[in-house]
């Protein structure tokens, strides 16, 4: 049986970097697929890469594990890294497991290109949780 | 045992039907009357359990049965998760530390977050996991 509302990964460039477009539910099915996409725009090594999850209707752990594991490589790169449109459903999961004080968070993509273009915070680099 | 609160499915352990099994298990709890934020902890939880059994029990080969049970009964709802897998070491399922930020390792966290009874044991050569959710007043 195929799978309905399969979900998007799309990848914007913007002027410093990056913007992942996620749409629709990320579970064990796709984020395969969506780790390599985000491995693959982090090795370029722009200044920025941003994950706009205003679109996701799901997540499971091995979603939170790709974003996990995109924001651990960019901070070892120094890329500055963000997450924007974090809705309902995924702010109670990023609470219940705490990611939300690992993550940068941005309501809207224009508040998180602004901090992109001050350069500032790169992926959370006053944190000592890593 | 009324049929009408149980339901029964096999899947094959191919990560293309946790979305199916999910819209399954969604209904479901929405038809016992599950509040909606029950609805998606109860969803994520059993969508965990099935994933633990594909990438770790069956190590990813995608053609092994699952067996997912749900029944409803006095406002509290049981699903009991079978798999052929060799037995699991229970010592060997356990969370990590919601602060040792690393990938992985929350699936057994997001489980016993949603559950209120989580029980794992092996029976005549299946792997059997016996979840229990009671519904709350919405």
């Amino acid at each position: 049986m195929p799978r309905k509302n399969e979900g998007e990964c799309t990848l914007r460039e913007c002027k410093d970097g990056w913007i992942v477009d996620l749409t629709g539910e990320v579970d064990l099915y796709r984020s395969g697929q969506i780790r390599k996409q985000f491995e693959q725009v982090l090795n370029k090594k722009p200044k920025g890469f941003l994950v706009n999850l205003v679109k996701v209707s799901y997540m499971d752990s091995s979603g939170l594990a790709t974003l996990i594991e995109a924001f651990q490589i960019a901070k070892k790169k120094g890329i500055f890294f963000g997450l924007l449109g974090v809705n309902a459903t995924l702010k109670g999961l990023f609470e219940i497991t705490h990611l939300e004080k690992v993550f940068q968070i941005y309501r809207t993509e224009e508040e998180a290109l602004e901090a992109l273009d001050k350069g500032l915070p790169l992926a959370d680099e006053g944190s000592d949780l890593l | 045992m009324a049929l009408e609160n149980r339901i029964e499915i096999t899947f094959e352990s191919h990560p293309r039907w946790l979305q199916h099994v999910r819209a399954m298990v969604r209904s479901f709890c929405s038809l016992v009357g599950f509040s909606k934020p029950q609805v998606h902890a109860v969803v994520l939880a059993v969508d965990e359990a099935c994933t633990n059994v594909i990438r770790h029990s069956y190590e990813g080969k995608p053609r092994c049965p699952i067996f997912l049970e749900c029944e409803s009964k006095n406002h509290t709802v049981e699903f009991l998760l079978k798999d052929q897998g060799p037995a699991i070491d229970l010592k060997k399922i356990q969370h990590r530390s919601l602060d040792d930020v690393k990938p992985g390792g929350l699936g057994v966290f997001f489980i016993h977050k949603a559950m209120d009874k989580v029980e794992y044991k092996r029976e005549k050569g299946f792997n059997v996991l016996r979840m229990l959710k009671h519904a709350k007043k919405k």
